[in-house]
């Protein structure tokens, strides 16, 4: 049955009971500043440009303002005065079947929660936190798209998002390490599992163990190369998604985050590194403490950090004429516009690869890949998802770069698509791809 | 002073208590939600952030969105200035004693930033009208506050170019229909822009996003 039958299906489901608790637990998601937001939005429609799905397609549907006024109608109908005496000035509107539906094509079909409309907002409303008030609200009354939390309900199940088991991981593992000894010419050369006491606790996109092995083989020669103390979770814990963040069922998103704060625990790091990932750098860096409601006692940085501070501090050194062709950026908008992180990665490639250029629009107003917030997992909605990325690809086609650079494997997905579809013919490489090919070994043989 | 005079004197002090009371209870109301408690350690700062927030992020080129529009953005300054300057107005109509004090800008500056706040207003209402995007995301809240706010700026140059009782009389009016009105429309932004900024500028200040790093190419 397709999904859009079976979504429609929960939706006639749901009783007056479930509406009603659903609207209460909206009401539960709400703090004073999402209540201020709420108040706040004078209907300019300055943000409809910033959206990639406007741009994209140039409908009422995809404004920014448009997918936020659901929320609002809900908002006023229920919880203001004015909107409960006179709905019709202000467009409030009851929490129904009816505009439940509009919340899930709005939320969840036409939003990337790349936050770009944020920055662009002339009062300053934060739309994602509305958003995902509103997909957490669907969450609470079983309306996630099925495919996405089949997603969650994995690394519920199996500690990871693609249900890879325990003996594979380890098997996986165990063969990348043989290949990179064999590239560095080194039998010392290690992917540590559960050492204790190690500095680094290391996590890692399970795609790389599955699809690109080549990605956690960069991020370990780089390890290697700086003679780093470092380790990944044999168990549960190695795994830095969260999709949790994009279903917003913040009980779920807790509990797949707690396996790596329970590895940080057991094995005693001093730091727990996310590998190249956007919304597992946001899950892990500025979620996670929320979702458990913990200071936590350690830091939690981004591998980017980490090779920046290597090159910086002269650890590892890099020969930028290894990398001739032309490489651009691309910024998640999790790690960049949510998460902070700008410079480190320009840093990196600047001294690593011969050629850089950016993008434009880049560092916090670059424009999402179209495949943020969890619009990898929902086929439901692949064509917008497409559509949408063709702002990127034109984007890229822009630069005239041959490598793409990205530090987020759910970037490279989306990447590769938007390349077939958008006859791009570039290379997608994350960033410790790229400063693995550029490592120059002293005191080792060089084979790269 | 005739007793209608009077009359409508009371009417504006009691319907600007009311816009203070109402904002003040709505704002309350807000906070009522609660705050939500943070736990992940602080990259940036809060502070810093919301100065970024009321400050360079504010100018005109420091957003895609009014880059992309600067004509609506110098529209919406306009009007608001207008505003602020109508208001200001009230103040040394309802107090003569500042007239004397403030004669210079009665004569040379005050009007022109009514003409340009008039001008900002009606612009902005016909683009709501004539935009399909933004006839379709507007409310009759969008076009009364929009109108009540431009007749209020506009009747307010008339007051002070044509000197007529009875279009003074009719500014008072509108401004006491505007005043009422403030808390049941969108115009409680007048308050919530600034709470809205605040914890925009302090989340992200937080995180280190904000101000954003300058990138160098």
């Amino acid at each position: 049955m397709p999904e859009i039958d079976e979504l429609e299906n929960r939706i006639n489901a749901l009783t007056e009971a479930d509406i009603e608790s659903g609207l209460a637990f909206f009401r539960s998601k709400l703090k004073e500043a999402e209540a201020s937001y709420l108040n706040s939005c004078v209907r300019c429609g300055l943000c409809a440009n910033s959206c990639h799905y406007y741009r994209a397609t140039p409908e009422l549907e995809n404004v920014p303002v448009r997918k936020l006024g659901y929320i609002v109608a809900t908002f006023k109908a229920s919880f203001t005065s004015l909107g409960r005496i006179a709905p019709g000035l202000v467009n409030a509107k009851p929490f129904t079947r009816e505009i439940i539906r509009c919340w899930i094509d709005s939320v969840f079909g036409r939003c990337s929660l790349c936050g770009r409309c944020s920055i662009n907002c002339t009062i300053g409303i934060p739309l994602p936190s509305l958003f995902r008030a509103a997909r957490a609200t669907l969450a609470s009354m079983d309306l996630v798209p099925l495919d996405l939390q089949a997603t969650v309900n994995n690394s519920l199940k199996y500690g990871n998002n693609m249900a890879i088991e325990q003996e594979e991981w380890i098997e996986t593992v165990e063969w990348i390490e043989e290949e990179l000894q064999a590239e560095v010419e080194d039998q010392n050369a290690k992917l540590p599992l559960d050492k204790i006491g190690a500095k680094y606790l290391f996590t890692v996109n399970p795609r790389e163990a599955k699809f690109f092995p080549l990605s956690l083989q960069a991020s370990a020669k780089v390890f290697w190369a700086a003679k780093e103390n470092w380790t990944m979770a044999k168990d549960v814990g190695w795994d830095l998604t969260n999709y949790g963040l994009f279903n917003c069922n913040d009980d779920q998103a807790g509990t797949i985050f707690k396996n790596m704060a329970t590895a940080m625990d057991r094995l005693k790091c001093e730091t727990l590194v996310i590998g190249e990932c956007g919304h597992g750098y946001q899950s892990a860096r500025w979620m996670g403490p929320e979702w458990l409601k913990a200071h936590f006692p350690y830091p939690v940085v981004s591998f980017l950090e980490v090779m920046d501070e290597y090159l910086e501090q002269d650890k590892i050194k890099v020969d930028k004429t290894k990398n001739q062709q032309i490489v651009t950026l691309h910024d998640p908008c999790n790690l960049v516009r949510h998460g902070g992180i700008v410079e480190p990665q320009r840093r990196v490639l600047r001294q690593s690869v011969e050629h850089f250029v950016e993008m434009s629009p880049y560092g916090h107003e670059n424009f999402c890949c179209g495949g943020g917030g969890g619009q990898l997992s929902m086929s439901k909605y692949t064509a917008r998802r497409m559509n949408a990325g063709g702002v990127k690809a034109r984007q890229i086609a822009d630069t005239m770069a041959k490598i793409v650079a990205t530090p987020c494997h759910n970037c490279v997905d989306q990447l590769m698509e938007l390349n077939k579809e958008y006859s791009l013919k570039i290379q997608i490489k994350t960033v410790a791809e790229l400063v693995a090919n550029a490592l120059v070994l002293t005191s080792r043989k060089d084979k790269t | 002073m005739t007793f209608f005079d009077g009359f409508l004197y009371g009417a504006l002090l009691v319907a600007i208590m009311w816009a203070g009371y109402a904002l003040v209870y709505i704002w309350f109301r807000t906070r009522n939600f609660g705050k939500r408690e943070l736990f992940s350690a602080p990259a940036g700062s809060q502070v810093g952030g919301a100065i970024y927030a009321f400050t360079w992020a504010m100018l005109p080129w420091a957003k895609e969105s009014i880059r992309g529009n600067l004509i609506s953005y110098a529209m919406g300054i306009a009007y608001h200035v207008g505003i602020f300057t109508a208001i200001a107005l009230l103040v040394i109509y309802i107090f003569p004693a500042l007239h004397d004090l403030t004669a210079i800008f009665l004569y040379y500056i005050i009007p022109f930033a009514l003409a340009f706040g008039v001008i900002g207003g009606i612009s902005l209402l016909i683009k709501r009208m004539l935009n399909p995007i933004l006839r379709a995301i507007s409310s009759p809240d969008d076009y009364f506050s929009n109108t009540s706010a431009t007749l209020f700026v506009g009747l307010a140059l008339a007051t002070l170019l044509l000197s007529r009782i009875w279009i003074t009389r009719l500014w008072f009016i509108s401004a006491i229909v505007l005043f009422i009105y403030i808390p049941f429309s969108k115009i409680r932004h007048c308050l919530f822009f600034f709470i809205t900024r605040y914890h925009f500028g302090a989340f992200f200040g937080r995180r280190g996003c904000m101000p954003p790093s300058k990138t160098k190419v």
